[in-house]
């Protein structure tokens, strides 16, 4: 007897939530930068996802369709709210954020700044570092982005520069 | 440790748990969805109601003709406005490039619908202003009167709530495509 498809969307939803929860929400972090908005958008992208599991059928991974559904709704979302933030001009660097007192807050505080550091790339270029930072090779870039391999290269390589800028290359 | 791997290190561990009240997340979502399609569908089916009963007392065939087409494109209206909710839920699991083009396509049309519901709202005005008139005369309706309130009142608010909707609605549509297209060059970009 076949499932209902509401059941078979609801049994897919948690599988998804179970596997890719961590990652849909850095997804999240990569588009907004207050708790709110980041709610609001999780709440998008799972509501995006539940309409859109029953439609796979397996062309790409799991793991990409699940990154081009998050990622085209975090894109719709900050066109929606004009959240767009923009590149600071060349030389720029993120200001500190605010002190925290307890060192084991520091970590936070770095991610944060990586976080904000995606925020301010320019979209293509932020859509593809999140995919590469979730592990996907830049063939996968390419088939999520509709785009060649090279022009990914390219936007990699761009865009570490423009990370190592904004981060104020601190290792080095 | 490259670049590359320091990053991903970094951004590996800012994992969260997505809320661990997901399912309520979708639930709640699929609610304000529901609740908002429901208020759409009222204000369209109250719109449709209006019109027919203003054209049961058509008093020539201009009259009917003209509530027609105005009910007709209410309903023309509702639907398209569903068909470009669907379109763009559709293209989410498209490529970015793809999907931007579909955002696009949905703003331009969303633009056209405003237009289009100026339209409508003036024919709608043609059509039930002599019934309104020759109503309130027949029936020595004061303003006051709750049936002038009904037929009326009730009507022209609902008007004028769906004109300023359509005011928005163009406003946000044009700033969006604006966006997108600034967007979709950013993706079409060559290296």
């Amino acid at each position: 007897m076949p499932v209902p498809t509401h059941e078979a969307a609801a049994a897919a939803i948690e599988r998804v939530i179970r596997d890719w929860g961590d990652m849909l929400a850095r997804v999240a972090w990569g588009y907004v930068a207050s708790a709110s908005d980041h709610d609001d958008l999780m709440q998008e992208i799972l509501l995006a996802l539940w309409r859109a599991l029953p439609r796979f059928r397996g062309e790409s991974s799991e793991r990409s369709f699940v990154l081009r559904v998050a990622h085209n709704r975090g894109i719709t979302f900050a066109v929606r709210r004009r959240r767009f933030e923009r590149l600071p001009d060349e030389g720029g660097q993120l200001p500190d954020p605010a002190p925290l007192a307890e060192e084991r807050l520091i970590d936070q505080q770095r991610r944060e700044r990586l976080f904000r550091g995606i925020r301010q790339l320019p979209e293509a270029q932020r859509e593809a570092v999140m995919l590469r930072l979730e592990g996907l090779s830049q063939r996968e870039i390419a088939d999520v982005q509709g785009t060649s391999e090279t022009n990914v290269g390219v936007r990699l390589t761009r865009a570490r520069q423009a990370l190592r800028r904004l981060l104020g290359e601190e290792e080095e | 440790m490259s670049d590359w791997e320091q990053l991903q290190a970094e951004w590996q561990r800012a994992g969260e748990r997505a809320a661990a009240d997901a399912t309520q997340l979708i639930a709640k979502a699929r609610r304000g969805r529901l609740v908002h399609r429901l208020i759409e569908g009222a204000v369209a089916g109250a719109a449709l109601l209006i019109t027919a009963a203003a054209l049961r007392h058509a008093g020539n065939p201009f009259e009917a003709a003209l509530g027609l087409i105005v009910g007709i494109a209410i309903a023309a209206l509702w639907v398209q406005h569903g068909r470009l909710r669907v379109k763009e839920d559709g293209a989410v699991s498209e490529s970015s490039l793809m999907h931007l083009d579909v955002l696009a396509s949905v703003c331009r049309q969303q633009v056209r619908l405003a237009r289009f519901v100026r339209i409508v709202l003036g024919l709608e005005l043609v059509f039930l202003t002599p019934w309104w008139v020759i109503g309130s005369r027949i029936h020595h309706r004061t303003l006051l009167d709750p049936a002038f309130w009904l037929t009326v009142w009730l009507p022209a608010a609902g008007m004028v709530a769906v004109f300023v909707w359509s005011v928005r609605m163009r406003r946000r549509a044009r700033a969006e495509l604006a966006a997108v297209e600034r967007l979709r060059a950013e993706f079409e970009a060559s290296a």
